[in-house]
């Protein structure tokens, strides 16, 4: 995700900051998944996203319209907002972009059923958003407390016609991720597709301050977690399937503050190469996203330095951070068929800084 | 006299260099700085175990308030109007008020904040275009390397 600056990742499910709120979270959790995923959504508004600012290029006359990325979206400063851990996109201002009013599809993932973690918010949104515009059905998972943002998703893709499953848990849990798997191939009838995109991250000046419990959490929610889900789908995943990892710019040149996260994004780009050439003699297709700054909930929740989140990505180029719309095109160019030459490759986007 | 100061990201998590280097740029960065310094140097009043630390604290709140007065000022005489998310409403920082040890958080937090921000003042005293405001940034550059060197003394007495 992002790059040193911040990448940004998804948001999605990420640990605790405190010992005490680790706890209650927990409990939380634990009831939660208990009590069965998925409760009913029943219809549910959808924040407006930026106004006038988005990635509509049709008009009227049905030609293309052609966009300045330096004027598409919002530029730093933004407003001091601060959220505990995962934080909710739908409070932040600007809203992020998930291409929800903006993501046009023509098919090009007709009937396929795909798992996307951290599916509520940030990256894995937009790629829910786009993915059920081209036609799949998608299982979303979050953590519990996100679900005020995964219901706005969960209406979204029902809105297009599809299936959508909405799987709230923990994925710190080795026996959760096997029941998310299983959850989300019963719900969809079978699985084609995994995004593996949740993740945690927490900016932390000096490794003197890093707990071992948040270490801990870094670890299971950006490396385990992946390893888990894929080893548990690889027996129902068809010949044409694809693997996604979101990784990060971080993977490449990693901040002073995120030691944790920058390794598990280095670990997430790795763990691409060496799956694409295990799988790739089975036809399942391993690839990454590396994502530079992206607005998302991941960074006003622990993940930036408060200084940095107000004037996040005023170093790319384009002066302003990315929106997760516009990598949600990634996401389905690695996903379709056509992409069918693409595996162990990491695509970036992050405004003219940082790598790959 | 008063300093400026810095702000609480540490070296190169604001990425070098900034290809904007315009007053009105600047003078935001500058703003921000100052307002998270007098909001951290509160958490620290209220947080903060050890004595030193507090008084650090006590300092920050008081030179960037100044400071920050100063800024307005000068920004008002120069025709520069600042976005208010640049010049109000910052809160308190969940990263140090969840720290499980706040002294240390907050003492690394001003030390790479400090370094940085003496970056930046230094890249605006010497390739701003603004004369006024590049005297400010030369005349800030003191105090924020005293608080540089004052706070990694702290730092190295907690270690």
């Amino acid at each position: 995700m992002i790059s040193d600056c911040p990448k940004p990742v998804s948001k999605a499910l990420k640990s605790l900051q405190k010992k005490t709120n680790m706890k209650d979270q927990d409990k939380i959790t634990r009831r939660q998944v208990i009590a069965g995923l998925g409760t009913t959504l029943a219809a549910v508004a959808v924040s407006p996203v930026l106004g006038s600012a988005n990635l509509n290029t049709n008009t009227v006359d049905g030609t293309v319209k052609i966009i300045d990325p330096t004027t598409l979206y919002v530029k730093p400063p933004f407003k001091s907002q601060p959220q505990p851990w995962p934080g909710l996109q739908s409070k932040m201002d600007p809203v992020p972009d998930c291409g929800e009013t903006s993501y046009k599809g023509s098919g090009r993932l007709m009937g396929r059923k795909a798992l996307i973690t951290g599916g509520d918010s940030g990256l894995g949104r937009a790629a829910a958003i786009a993915y059920a515009r081209e036609g799949a059905d998608v299982a979303i998972n979050y953590y519990p407390s996100e679900e005020q943002d995964a219901r706005e998703v969960i209406a979204l893709i029902k809105k297009e016609g599809r299936k959508a499953i909405a799987i709230p848990g923990d994925l710190r849990s080795e026996e959760f991720c096997k029941q998310l798997v299983q959850k989300a191939i019963s719900g969809l009838g079978g699985l084609d597709i995994i995004v593996n995109n949740a993740g945690r991250q927490q900016s932390i000046n000096s490794i003197t301050d890093l707990t071992t419990e948040e270490f801990d959490a870094t670890m299971k929610t950006n490396i385990y977690a992946p390893f888990w889900i894929i080893r548990e789908a690889l027996p129902h995943l068809p010949a044409g399937a694809a693997i996604i990892g979101t990784t990060s710019e971080q993977a490449y040149d990693p901040s002073p503050d995120l030691y944790a996260y920058a390794q598990t994004k280095a670990a997430t780009m790795n763990y691409v190469k060496s799956l694409a050439k295990q799988l790739g003699p089975k036809g399942i297709r391993v690839n990454g996203v590396a994502p530079g700054p992206v607005w998302t909930a991941l960074q006003i929740s622990g993940g930036a330095q408060p200084e940095k989140q107000q004037m996040f990505g005023s170093w790319t180029m384009l002066g302003r951070p990315g929106q997760p719309a516009e990598l949600a095109s990634i996401y389905v160019q690695l996903a379709a068929a056509d992409a069918s030459f693409a595996t162990g490759q990491v695509y970036g986007a992050s405004g003219g800084v940082g790598q790959p | 006299m008063i300093a400026v100061c810095s702000g609480f990201a540490a070296q190169a998590q604001i990425p070098q260099p900034d290809p904007d280097t315009t007053a009105r740029h600047f003078l935001i960065v500058a703003s921000i700085k100052n307002l998270q310094e007098v909001s951290a140097g509160e958490q620290a009043l209220k947080m903060a175990r050890r004595a030193e630390v507090k008084t650090f604290g006590q300092m920050m709140v008081k030179d960037h308030t100044a400071a920050e007065k100063q800024l307005l000022q000068l920004a008002k005489t120069r025709g520069i109007t600042l976005p208010a998310a640049a010049t109000g409403g910052i809160k308190p920082d969940p990263l140090l008020a969840n720290a499980p040890d706040f002294d240390s958080a907050y003492v690394h937090a001003m030390s790479s904040g400090h370094q940085n921000t003496v970056q930046v003042f230094q890249n605006y005293a010497t390739t701003g275009k603004d004369p006024a405001v590049k005297a400010w940034a030369q005349q800030m550059l003191p105090n924020l390397n005293m608080h540089l060197e004052h706070v990694k003394k702290i730092e190295k007495q907690i270690q």
